[in-house]
């Protein structure tokens, strides 16, 4: 049977629009200086909330999503609030992965009491909703973004260790592990040079699906007020300020609620996008 | 099974264990507990004061033991801002977030099964777009945006349902419960989608195709139940989720829940209330998790536990 090679488009639409979607949201806010058209800070009430158009105000500005309750452009704080929830989700999603996968191929690899400890603590870990974990641990060790990337990395880690102890009880079973046994290789080399690599592909799936949550997650913190610092804008926080407007300005709710729908679509076209192309046998 | 009951059992009452000891030491790793609980300007006199009611001069282990036991008792703590215990404040609440939960469970469950259903019948038919661009939405909006639309839409401007609050009985209801079922919904429709084409694919689905049935006849007697086995675990796990993560919803849409309830303790700084919340939630969740589990058997004969 001749295999057709090349691009399926119909097959593999989500990586194309949740690739293009993501990138460009990378794009943007690690270029936010450069492409944002104000100072998103910039208080200016002379220009206090204008409706999103292409007409230039009064004073010659454009602001194409308007602008806020202190005349701050909203397109500029969507830009730089990208920054915010792109870091926080990044840094919580690495961070997790390393201490579930860690503790994941630790569990699966040595299995007995090491792994019935390990089990234990993600089942704790799972009893507690999530939300109102982060909730109580920001309230308790104060508004930080470094606390927050904590608290989602600690949210998120049992799915990592989960899936790779799956993973690594049936790969520490297979011959080549055996050999590399009988060589003498140290359980640390064997963990990272031959179980590591053939777990990398379930870890990077977790990796983009965990993402998703991770910045829904932050958005609803600071939704809350529990998020990062209030003068930094991140969408989390332009919704719940935008929510006192709601009636006279509906943009300053609507617009970042939007972005974040289409960056979370985005995100999960791609992580549903690698589970099939990566491991159609990974289950969730 | 009996074995596996009692395991899992065992495995809850751990979990519920732990969770309890995660939140005895959650409030204390700022160092000190009781300058969290008093606003900045409190004097020295007055955390002394607060941390000699609380207990808080004995050794830690002393307090854990203390803690653990009082739990036994069936004693969570005393709010500091009600100045009462803490249980009875929770379980004041609970009805009114079980209620919620119920009902969004119960519009998801609808939601989903008629969605996925059709979904798998109409295999890549319009409907199937539509409930696939659904599912995609569903699963990527924050609930709290959704519920501002919703309040946006069917509050402010259509004035059909009350904005926030619990007195207009079940209309005050119908708001909350449809935002915070729209992902359970999304998830239902996409598992009762494929299990379904799974089921659809099955021998004993084309013998009864072959004995003439129509294909919805099928469908509805015998497809369907089989293919609802896999989708009941997961509504008996968004339901856990529901009771215990409907903070922002709750604090929206002001329902007199157990979510707002502790929303207003962290920003009071009623910790003793905070942790008694968390407890009340995590026991709920594990229970409804155990509960789901054991069940399983039950809808699924084929089943076997170890």
């Amino acid at each position: 049977m001749k295999r057709k090679i090349g691009f399926n488009f119909r097959r593999n639409w989500r990586a194309v629009v949740g690739g293009v979607l993501f990138i460009t949201v990378v794009l943007v806010s690690l270029f936010a200086n450069l492409i944002a058209p104000y100072d998103p800070l910039e208080i200016n009430l002379a220009n206090v909330l204008r409706a999103p158009s292409f007409e230039p105000a009064p004073d010659g500005t454009v602001h194409i999503f308007g602008t806020d309750q202190l005349g701050r452009d909203v397109l500029s704080r969507i830009i730089f609030g990208g920054q915010t929830s792109l870091t926080v989700g990044i840094c919580a999603v690495a961070l997790a992965g390393i201490i579930g996968v860690t503790l994941g191929m630790v569990a699966g690899f040595y299995g007995g009491w090491i792994d019935a400890l390990i089990m234990r603590l993600a089942d704790i870990q799972l009893a507690i909703p999530s939300i109102l974990l982060a909730i109580v641990m920001v309230a308790v060790t104060g508004k930080s973004l470094v606390n927050i990337v904590i608290v989602l990395a600690i949210t998120g880690w049992v799915q990592f260790a989960r899936v790779v102890r799956g993973n690594v009880l049936t790969i520490k079973e297979m011959e080549y592990i055996d050999a590399a046994r009988c060589m003498g290789v140290s359980h640390f080399k064997i963990l990272f040079r031959h179980i590591f690599p053939n777990v990398f592909f379930s870890v990077i799936i977790i990796a983009t699906l965990q993402m998703a949550r991770m910045i829904l997650m932050e958005a609803s913190l600071s939704f809350l007020g529990m998020g990062a610092n209030i003068s930094v804008p991140t969408w989390g926080n332009m919704i719940s300020e935008g929510r006192n407007y709601i009636t006279s300005a509906w943009w300053l709710c609507t617009v970042p609620g939007l972005v974040i729908v289409v960056v979370i679509i985005g995100i999960n076209l791609l992580g549903d996008w690698l589970r099939d192309f990566l491991d159609p046998k990974l289950k969730f | 099974m009996a074995k596996y009951v009692l395991k899992r059992v065992f495995g809850s009452l751990i979990a519920i264990l732990g969770a309890a000891t995660v939140v005895f030491f959650m409030i204390r790793i700022s160092g000190d507990p009781v300058r969290l609980m008093l606003p900045v300007e409190a004097s020295e006199e007055q955390v002394a004061a607060l941390r000699d009611s609380l207990g808080y001069n004995d050794p830690v282990i002393v307090q854990y033991g203390r803690y653990l036991l009082d739990l036994l008792h069936g004693d969570f703590g005393t709010s500091l801002h009600y100045n009462a215990p803490a249980l009875p404040l929770i379980l004041e609440r609970l009805p009114a977030t079980i209620e919620l939960a119920v009902m969004a469970i119960a519009f998801a469950t609808v939601i989903g099964l008629i969605a996925g259903t059709i979904a798998a019948v109409r295999r890549n038919g319009p409907f199937d777009v539509v409930s696939n661009v659904f599912v995609m939405f569903g699963q990527s909006v924050p609930v709290f945006w959704l519920s501002i639309l919703l309040i946006l839409l069917f509050s402010v401007t259509l004035k059909i349902f009350p904005t926030s609050g619990a007195d207009q009985g079940i209309m005050s209801m119908i708001l909350p419960a449809f935002a915070l079922s729209c992902y359970p919904a999304a998830t239902i429709t996409r598992l009762m989608r494929s299990s379904l084409l799974d089921v659809m694919s099955q021998d004993y689905i084309r013998t009864a195709r072959a004995k003439g049935f129509s294909k919805w006849r099928v469908v509805i007697f015998q497809a369907i139940k089989n293919a609802f086995i896999p989708v009941i675990t997961v509504i008996g796990m968004e339901f856990g989720t529901l009771l215990g993560g409907a903070v922002v919803t709750e604090t929206i849409f002001a329902w007199p829940g157990i979510g707002r309830l502790m929303i207003q303790a962290v920003n009071n700084r009623d910790f003793p209330l905070v942790q008694a919340c968390v407890l009340v939630i995590s026991f709920i969740f594990v229970l409804v998790n155990f509960i789901v589990d054991i069940s399983y058997s039950l809808f699924d004969p084929r089943i076997k536990y170890r």
